[in-house]
């Protein structure tokens, strides 16, 4: 459709050509015929529909038809039409000329639509683009596209999460999004989105509902609202394909999810069966020793005897060590372990440690200025124990125990002759590789079925990271693994029992 | 006096069975891992092998697979609870065997037994064409079987069954082996087969029919060792 001031330039363009003509025509009428004269003036007729449409084509046309009728038509100067010839090329004049206007405005119409069209279709193909890229903004280029296509002065993308309605993105928008979403907050409760006295939301809007599937998956408002059935048409396309987009995402969403929910099932049904082995096997040991004491015909002799009940109590009290490294797990993940620094003698805490074990033929070497460290005894005597029992299912024989000074602080060691540091790693992903950032403690899925939980050094980890330390896993030089941490020096002269209550993020980060 | 090869990672475990076996009067060998174990079986020839299948070098089955491929030797697999899927791979393996973790002595000392005095049976009677389980007399050229003395009236398939289990006596034979063995290469699966067929073997033979035990989810085995383990089976089906 031609403008308003473009058919007026129409219109003067063609009243001008018209006088022109006129003018250079009025010299010669005499020699000049009826015909010719109405072939000329179909020109500025033709101009004037090509400057300004149909409307100005048609007051060139009755311009032309009045300079016609009255200047070049003999008995000049009235409105009398003399001869028949003269008749008919006036109506021939004004019938050619409104054909004539009517087929170019056809056309330049046809035009305007075309191009209509194909800017549509590159909106179309922007907004595609936008959509098909894998990023986590899908909602903020989707109303940033909405917006650059339509001009709009705003635009927000509402989205279901949970329970309630969110404002996923918005541009434009003078009011802050939690101030919108504050609105939106309460399922149940119809909301006055424009009338809000607090959001004065400028315009008129348009809200479209987006449907995929034939579910709703959102509401998209747009203001001013397309006024030209063009992009109204547009804006339900645009709806409709990011309906489906939101819905892909939804859907992507939903399989990443039960992937994560899957990994996590398997990782706890490895421990289970890791922690069900580890619980086995003394057990194995207790049931086999004891069914043969039993046995009236085992022709065992007083001291096979006593060595069977000892292998017995020894491994029922491997038994109640894991039981309490279980217990612990739960303390951990529940966040309530307790450190209790103070003063602890490094040699009266290895001490303990091997008593416990039953004194296993293990080497200790500490350095002369190793004394005291800042710690908490109970611990850290379990965190040794743990270490040592570790190296001892793997690898008995050479374990050496040691303690020295490192950079201020003193270092802790347990080293072995054993497979090395491969095998810890696979027996030990529980607490070295395999921790998930909830800081629960998880497996990787390394662990063998017939594998060992790794569960004492995953609560030796745990334990030494509430101390603000980490248990850190090399290589024995000359083969087998080390695993050590260090601690602070302790003073016999510091304040006594500085207790410290630990959150459960604080030991799982302190841990890593 | 039989010479004995356990081998288990868990060296509590290993003391208890070498005191207890010893106690009866065996000699017995360790090894700690699958490696160990192969070296051991070579060279020292033992008369029964106890294989833990959590080993931490060589996996407790391919320990079962490499020791067949050059010896018949009686191999009794120690497994946990919960864990029958290997404990089927083991037998497949070749292993006769298995006692589930944890295990009383006498009901390994039973399975002991059984794997020892079969495991003589057949480096003695290798290829032979009459086998004797007990009361049963299974006559592979002549196709009959006799049960102290009396002809049992035995189908084709009945009688290569019964055929099998007893030039295997003593082993475990799972349900995809005698599947292979009898049915043929393209059954393996079909244990309801075995079901029906094991039972009117266990009609026809009587009395004897106890030889014929049955172990759930796992297969068959012909042994006239009437002893029946002191301790009663694992409850494995418990916690599942």
């Amino acid at each position: 459709m031609a403008s308003y001031p473009r058919a007026l330039a129409g219109a003067a363009t063609a009243a001008v050509l018209v006088a022109g003509l006129s003018a250079a025509m009025l010299l010669l009428r005499d020699h000049l015929s009826v015909a010719f004269d109405g072939l000329v003036l179909v020109v500025p007729v033709v101009v004037g529909v090509v400057v300004g449409g149909l409307a100005a084509g048609i007051a060139a046309a009755a311009v032309g038809f009045v300079v016609y009728e009255v200047v070049l038509i003999p008995q000049y100067g009235t409105s009398a039409v003399g001869a028949a010839q003269s008749w008919v090329a006036l109506v021939v004049y004004v019938v050619v000329l409104v054909l004539v206007a009517k087929v170019v405005a056809d056309q330049r119409h046809a035009w305007a639509e075309a191009a209509h069209r194909e800017q549509e279709t590159r909106r179309l193909f922007d907004l595609s683009e936008a959509l098909i890229a894998e990023t986590p903004d899908l909602a903020q280029r989707v109303v940033d596209t909405v917006q650059q296509t339509f001009g709009s002065g705003w635009v927000v993308l509402v989205l279901p999460n949970d329970d309630a309605l969110h404002v996923a993105a918005s541009a434009g928008l003078a009011a802050p999004v939690a101030q919108l979403d504050a609105v939106l907050g309460t399922p149940g409760t119809p909301v006055h989105l424009l009338e809000h006295p607090s959001l004065s939301l400028p315009d008129d809007p348009a809200v479209v509902a987006l449907v995929a599937d034939g579910h709703p998956v959102g509401l998209l408002a747009i203001s001013p609202a397309p006024a030209h059935h063009h992009d109204r048409r547009l804006l339900a396309t645009f709806a409709n394909q990011v309906a489906l987009s939101i819905a892909r995402a939804n859907l992507r969403e939903l399989a990443v999810r039960s992937e994560r929910l899957e990994a996590a099932e398997e990782t706890r049904q490895i421990l289970l069966r890791a922690v069900s082995h580890d619980l086995r096997t003394p057990l194995a040991t207790i049931k086999a020793s004891l069914s043969g004491l039993r046995d009236p015909g085992s022709g065992l002799a007083e001291p096979a005897r006593q060595e069977l009940l000892g292998l017995a109590e020894e491994q029922a009290d491997r038994l109640d060590r894991l039981v309490a490294n279980l217990l612990d797990v739960t303390r951990v993940e529940a966040g309530t372990l307790l450190v209790r620094r103070q003063p602890v003698a490094v040699d009266d805490v290895i001490d303990e440690a091997l008593a416990i074990l039953g004194r296993p033929p293990v080497t200790v070497a500490l350095a002369d200025d190793v004394d005291l460290v800042d710690a908490d005894h109970l611990l850290i005597c379990h965190v040794l124990v743990n270490l040592v029992d570790n190296a001892f299912r793997y690898a008995p024989g050479d374990i050496v125990v040691s303690a020295a000074r490192h950079a201020g602080r003193v270092e802790l060691a347990v080293a072995d002759r054993g497979p090395g540091t491969a095998a810890v790693q696979l027996r030990s992903t529980a607490s070295l590789v395999g921790r998930s950032a909830g800081g629960t403690l998880a497996p990787s899925a390394h662990l063998a079925g017939d594998g060992h939980s790794g569960l004492g050094l995953a609560i030796a980890d745990a334990f030494v990271g509430a101390h603000g330390s980490r248990l850190s896993l090399d290589d024995n030089p000359g083969g087998g693994a080390r695993l050590s941490f260090t601690l602070p020096v302790g003073r016999a002269d510091a304040e006594d029992l500085d207790s410290t209550e630990l959150a459960g993020s604080a030991v799982a980060a302190g841990a890593r | 006096m039989a010479r004995l090869l356990v081998v288990d990672d868990d060296p509590a475990l290993v003391k208890v069975l070498r005191i207890s076996l010893t106690a009866r009067g065996d000699e017995v060998v360790v090894a700690r891992t699958g490696a160990d174990a192969l070296q051991q079986a070579a060279s020292l020839r033992p008369d029964v092998v106890i294989l833990d299948l959590g080993l931490p070098d060589v996996d407790g089955v391919e320990v079962c697979r490499r020791i067949r491929q050059w010896s018949e030797m009686p191999i009794v697999v120690l497994s946990a609870a919960g864990d029958e899927q290997r404990k089927v791979s083991s037998l497949d393996a070749g292993a006769d065997d298995y006692v589930t973790k944890p295990f009383g002595m006498a009901e390994l000392q039973a399975r002991l037994r059984v794997a020892l005095r079969h495991g003589a049976d057949r480096a003695g009677d290798h290829g032979a064409v009459e086998l004797t389980v007990g009361p049963l007399v299974v006559d592979a050229a002549h196709h009959t079987a006799t049960l102290e003395g009396h002809v049992l009236e035995l189908t084709a398939r009945e009688f290569d069954l019964l055929a099998y289990l007893a030039r295997h006596a003593g082993k475990v034979c799972t349900h995809h082996l005698l599947l292979q063995a009898v049915w043929g290469t393209g059954y393996g699966t079909e244990s309801n087969y075995l079901r029906v067929y094991a039972h009117r073997l266990r009609r026809k033979l009587g009395d004897a029919g106890t030889m014929l035990r049955t172990h759930p989810g796992i297969g068959y085995q012909l042994t006239d060792d009437d002893t029946d383990p002191a301790d009663p089976p694992p409850r494995t089906a418990r916690s599942r």
